[in-house]
């Protein structure tokens, strides 16, 4: 009972510490606009769930079963995914507000700090969970296909499929950080691809998110009424352009049968949760930062302390150390020096990854030369790609890391920082671009596409754009490493051409997609500047 | 440098969505030389420092480095400023020479200049032999002497010190009063602090607040003779000593053999065995203005 009440005392205190911010009612605003636009109006542009055939799109009536397991679904799929990034920090305050140090003098046993952080974790998630089908209830009203309420029918499929997959993603989120590696931006990256391929590959055989028991409900109720849906195609998320042609057909589905198939996979997922929160606490370091340095094989000897030795000894005066003034003329404020230092202390950022550092310069010289000798198609459209993601880690602490060391006012109260530090650190990050991107750069040049390398080069300045002003605003690394990584998979990696932001795909090139980037370039600098303006001016 | 003034006018701080005032009404007219703000812990005195070093402006109120309205023009006292906040950190990845030209790069100071200048800084602040350590390694002590080193990087004419000796070591504080000492002839120095016999040791000037307002400017004999004929010695068994506290305002307790020697602050003799004490010290000066204020504001 002790145990529980202490595990009680743990999340709220977690709980209430990461509500009690704007952060988290920004959250709260956009988990509300998210439930709106989940249900999709008869006239919307886009549709969330269905079937589409050439000449029909086939839903549900928008009533409380569909609304609720299609929001269900919808929300499973994005918090999994969001979630993971509003959590992630949770053990992190503890060592940042120096907390942790005083609960690792405590009695508290790891388990129990740990279960207690995920369970925090939890109770967040289930917040926005909550919010979202309290949205949901009022979007079956505002949509006004059926009036009459089933809580039961609307809230059961994020009881069921929700809820379990909250305590996972909490207690992934605790795990990643208590491994060393996994802490941070790696980990963010890390958590990233697992999400966006190692799912997918699971989802065959093994049902996560309840898609396939739910689709497998809702299209037995659909072709009971239209034959022709076995024929159509399933659409689950954001598919534009669907009620343009097509007229839309609705049926009556009257919610999912919870069966013991059901159940069981729901009880493993939440076991799942369990099992990983309870792993995270074997090998916690307890906020000592001695348990994540290597281990020393030899010990050197110590000089024996020598008291005899002391007694005799005279007592020696202070060293004087006389501080030479200096000259008026070495006070010149020089940019090259300042952007240099910018490009040091951004390399230094490697250290944090003992293992990234060493390896990553050798890949990243690899990719330099690969860009440099390969055709110039895999140069531009797989080396290049490469050659960007390699320093996302370096990117996205420009503008964050002022005050993540807390070097804010050493540096602010410095004279024209605003133009002059700011500047350094974007040129810090291009230059960082430029030297990794070179080789398919000199590739371009020496086969006379002109167009490439200036597509090329606004994707050089597009990238520390986006970190440096993502940085400045948030605050945060982790919006940049979460944005930049979404668009670099869907873009230039997936080929999809409005995306292509670095000018790897010859088509986008072409259409001309860097002018947009360019003129959004311009845009975040101009962000840039006026948010650390205003950081600045706050104080 | 010929002449330098900075004017505070009448400065006020509210924080925002606060009815709180960090600094209320607040006029200092300071001068080269060390001036010393002594103050309880949330008197008012960081936010004053963050005032003159531009990190924050004022609710209302001016500050003026040379007549130059340093709210409007920040940059002109930033160019000649060395600060040293309260509480600030350090790349943990870079080591101290990497840190400090990095700073000497932000502050404008020649590459060559600052090559020398960081040796001197660290042999000063006695890091010569750490400064290939990566400053994430290092102690409170020795990032509170980074700290001090930065602040000093550009050769300030006006220097900041928030808290500057907390964390540092018996050597450490008497060479960086030493240093305070040397600087405060052609620049002005303010050093706030709670740790009264700093300011005893190095300040010409000593300014006093308390709940964000101005209680006392003077020099240190000044302020001395302030508690002169008031600091009383007194011997009393340990059993009185909560009764003696409840009466009086006590400077300090010994315990010796022969009971608690005391030091009261009053006004008239405490009891009849009490002695004049010879020499007051500034805590004592310091203790009484804020008696004194304290209970003004609870009348």
């Amino acid at each position: 009972m002790n145990r529980l009440r202490v595990l009680y005392a743990i999340m709220r205190a977690g709980y209430l510490n990461k509500v009690r911010t704007y952060r988290f009612l920004i959250i709260l605003c956009l988990t509300i606009v998210a439930g709106y636009i989940f249900v999709p109006a008869i006239d919307a542009d886009y549709v969330t769930l269905g079937w589409g055939s050439s000449t029909t799109f086939y839903r549900g009536v928008y009533n409380s079963a569909w609304i609720g397991a299609m929001v269900a679904m919808l929300t499973g799929i994005f918090l999994t995914l969001l979630g993971f990034f509003v959590v992630n920090d949770t053990i992190k305050r503890d060592e940042q507000t120096r907390v942790g140090e005083i609960i690792a003098t405590t009695p508290l046993k790891n388990s129990v700090y740990i279960v207690g952080n995920a369970l925090c974790n939890f109770a967040v998630l289930s917040t926005m969970a909550a919010i979202v089908l309290m949205a949901s209830l009022g979007m079956q009203l505002v949509r006004g296909e059926s009036f009459a309420i089933d809580l039961w029918a609307l809230g059961a499929p994020f009881l069921v499929f929700v809820l379990p997959l909250m305590l996972l993603v909490a207690s992934i989120a605790v795990l990643f950080e208590t491994r060393p590696m996994l802490r941070g931006g790696f980990g963010n990256i890390m958590y990233l691809f697992l999400w966006m391929i190692g799912i997918p590959l699971l989802s065959d055989s093994f049902d996560l998110f309840g898609i396939i028991s739910i689709q497998s409900s809702m299209s037995t109720a659909g072709l009971a009424e239209y034959p022709e849906i076995a024929q159509s195609g399933f659409v689950l998320g954001f598919s534009w352009g669907f009620t343009q042609d097509r007229t839309l057909a609705t049926f009556t589905w009257l919610g999912i049968q919870l069966t013991a198939g059901i159940l069981q996979t729901r009880l493993l997922v939440l076991v799942l949760g369990i099992v990983i929160a309870l792993l995270a606490s074997v090998h916690f370091s307890r906020f000592d930062p001695a348990r994540e340095t290597q281990e020393i094989s030899e010990v050197p000897p110590l000089d024996v302390f020598d008291m005899d030795e002391i007694s005799k000894s005279v007592v020696a005066p202070l060293k004087e150390v006389q501080l030479r003034p200096l000259d008026a003329k070495t006070r010149q404020f020089r940019f090259r020096s300042l952007a240099l230092a910018e490009f040091r202390l951004i390399l230094k950022e490697l250290e944090n990854f003992p293992f990234l550092g060493v390896y990553g310069f050798a890949v990243a010289g690899v990719l330099l030369i690969a860009g440099l000798l390969l055709p110039l198609n895999v140069a531009r459209e797989i080396m290049l790609p490469l050659a960007w993601f390699l320093p996302v880690l370096i990117w996205s602490k420009m503008g964050t890391r002022e005050a993540h060391h807390r070097t804010d006012q050493l540096i602010f109260s410095s004279a024209k920082v605003l133009r002059r530090q700011l500047a350094a650190i974007w040129f810090a990050g291009v230059l960082l671009a430029i030297i990794a991107g070179s080789g398919v750069a000199l590739n371009l040049a020496l086969h006379g596409e002109w167009l490439g390398v200036f597509a090329w080069g606004v994707g050089a300045l597009f990238i520390p754009s986006l970190a440096l002003c993502l940085g400045v605003w948030t605050g945060s690394s982790k919006v940049f490493e979460f944005l930049y990584t979404m668009l670099w998979y869907i873009g230039p990696l997936n080929r999809t051409e409005p995306l292509d932001f670095m000018g790897a795909l010859p088509g986008s090139v072409e259409a001309g997609i860097w002018q947009f980037y360019l003129a959004i370039t311009v845009i975040l600098l101009g962000l840039a500047f006026v948010g650390r303006k205003w950081q600045i001016q706050r104080g | 440098m010929g002449f330098m003034q900075l004017l505070i006018e009448n400065v006020n701080k509210q924080y925002r969505g606060s009815d709180f005032f960090a600094l209320r009404d607040l006029s200092l007219d300071i001068g080269p030389g060390i001036m010393g703000l002594l103050g309880p812990n949330g008197a008012g005195k960081s936010t004053l420092m963050r005032i003159i070093a531009t990190i924050t402006k004022p609710t209302h109120g001016n500050v003026h480095w040379n007549g130059i309205d340093i709210v409007q023009q920040p940059d002109e006292i930033r160019a000649v400023l060395g600060y040293l906040p309260q509480d600030f950190g350090v790349y943990p990845n870079l080591n101290a020479d990497e840190f400090l030209h990095y700073m000497a790069a932000i502050k404008g100071v020649d590459h060559k200049a600052a090559k020398e200048r960081i040796e001197d800084l660290l042999t000063f602040v006695n890091l010569l032999d750490a400064r290939k350590r990566p400053l994430g390694n290092y102690s409170g002590g020795m990032k509170q002497r980074i700290g001090i080193a930065q602040a000093l990087l550009n050769d300030p004419r006006i220097l900041i010190v928030d808290e500057p000796t907390v964390g540092l070591d018996p050597e450490g504080r008497a060479r960086f009063r030493h240093l305070l000492a040397e600087l405060a002839g052609d620049r002005i120095v303010i050093l706030s602090t709670h740790i009264v016999s700093d300011v005893e040791a190095t300040a010409n000037d000593i300014a006093i607040i308390n709940q964000g307002q101005l209680l006392v400017r003077s020099s240190p004999e000044d302020l001395l003779q302030l508690v002169e004929g008031k600091i009383w010695d007194l011997i009393i068994p340990s059993a009185e000593l909560s009764a003696a506290k409840q009466k009086h305002l006590l400077s300090s307790i010994i315990r010796r053999k022969d009971g608690l020697h005391i030091r009261v602050i009053a006004e008239s003799r405490p009891a009849q065995e009490a002695q004049l004490a010879s020499a007051p010290i500034l805590e004592e000066a310091f203790l009484y203005c804020i008696s004194t204020h304290r209970g003004a504001g609870t009348e």
